[in-house]
């Protein structure tokens, strides 16, 4: 059926152009279906903005509490949040970084505020208490340990993300 | 809790530990007086803000009770005060700078009247942390006294 040399059929010509054409215009129609469909996954997310609290430097064994402000979005509402936290060495040299929100009803706690247990975080509120570590001691309101901070220590100082929940 | 409709919701389910109220004092004017009355506005919004922020478990801001003259600032005062207790609010703690409420029989903590806007940011910033503490210290003190 080829026509003067010709290798390629009319029906093969049509098969192919017709697939072809048939396949880019489907590929207009998923591609940017499969774009809003891993969206979330490409989406940087707002915890990975770390925020520079303090000098390495000025870490310790003892917890203490920095306060620093993050870019906060609510819906369309934009603003400043102001976030505790607090930062100490524990024994292996590892630094910790809690949220001082009680998991009760969301006070904020206090590393040895409760003068009789001063290596407690004590919340002023319905007298919650943790350990130093921020687990939450049994027969005391709150049910689950203090959240910690997503940490990273860059050039001498420690940036912070979002407080992790803890089990 | 804040005064919105979610925190209340909440504060309505968990009524036995969200027993405290704070309400901020204000007085207004309008002419010249207008940027005293809004220094100490600027101190008591924020010092209440910040008390509420620490100790958001067991306290509700109250929206700020404005006033004119001292009188009626004292009468709304007492009216909030009265409709708080009888809703389940054992203790009322109201914020103001205005010292001519210390002869009328409210529990008042003051704090000074200083422009928050003329300091540097670190500075405010302590400043309000350092009455906030004050506020939480005496609402402790309340707290274990019941």
């Amino acid at each position: 059926m080829a026509q003067n040399g010709s290798k390629v059929t009319r029906r093969q010509f049509l098969t192919y152009t017709l697939t072809g054409v048939g396949g880019f215009m489907a590929a207009t129609l998923i591609s940017p279906m499969v774009n809003f469909a891993i969206d979330p996954v490409l989406k940087k997310s707002g915890a990975g903005d770390k925020v520079k609290v303090m000098s390495l430097d000025d870490i310790t064994t003892e917890p203490q509490r920095v306060d620093f402000k993050k870019q906060t979005q609510d819906a369309w509402y934009e603003f400043e949040e102001t976030l505790s936290a607090w930062v100490y060495k524990n024994e292996s040299g590892e630094i910790i970084a809690l949220s001082p929100i009680c998991t009760h009803l969301g006070c904020q706690v206090s590393y040895g505020a409760d003068p009789t247990r001063p290596t407690e975080f004590f919340c002023p509120c319905h007298f919650g208490r943790y350990e130093k570590d921020g687990t939450n001691i049994p027969g005391t309101p709150p049910t689950a340990p203090l959240a910690r901070y997503e940490k990273e220590e860059k050039d001498g100082f420690l940036y912070l993300g979002s407080p992790i929940p803890q089990k | 809790m804040r005064f919105d409709s979610q925190s209340a919701l909440r504060s309505l389910a968990e009524r036995q530990y969200v027993d405290t109220l704070i309400v901020p004092l204000a007085e207004l004017a309008f002419d010249e007086e207008m940027v005293r009355k809004a220094e100490s506005y600027e101190v008591i919004h924020a010092v209440s803000v910040e008390t509420e922020r620490q100790l958001s478990g067991r306290t509700m801001l109250s929206p700020t009770i404005s006033y004119t003259d001292v009188e009626t600032g004292a009468r709304l005062a007492e009216d909030v005060m009265k409709k708080a207790n009888s809703s389940g609010f054992s203790h009322v703690l109201f914020i103001a700078s205005d010292i001519r409420f210390k002869s009328y029989e409210l529990p008042i903590l003051f704090v000074p009247p200083l422009a928050l806007g003329s300091m540097s940011g670190d500075q405010a910033h302590t400043m309000v942390q350092n009455f906030a503490t004050q506020v939480i210290t005496d609402l402790s003190s309340r707290w274990m006294a019941t």
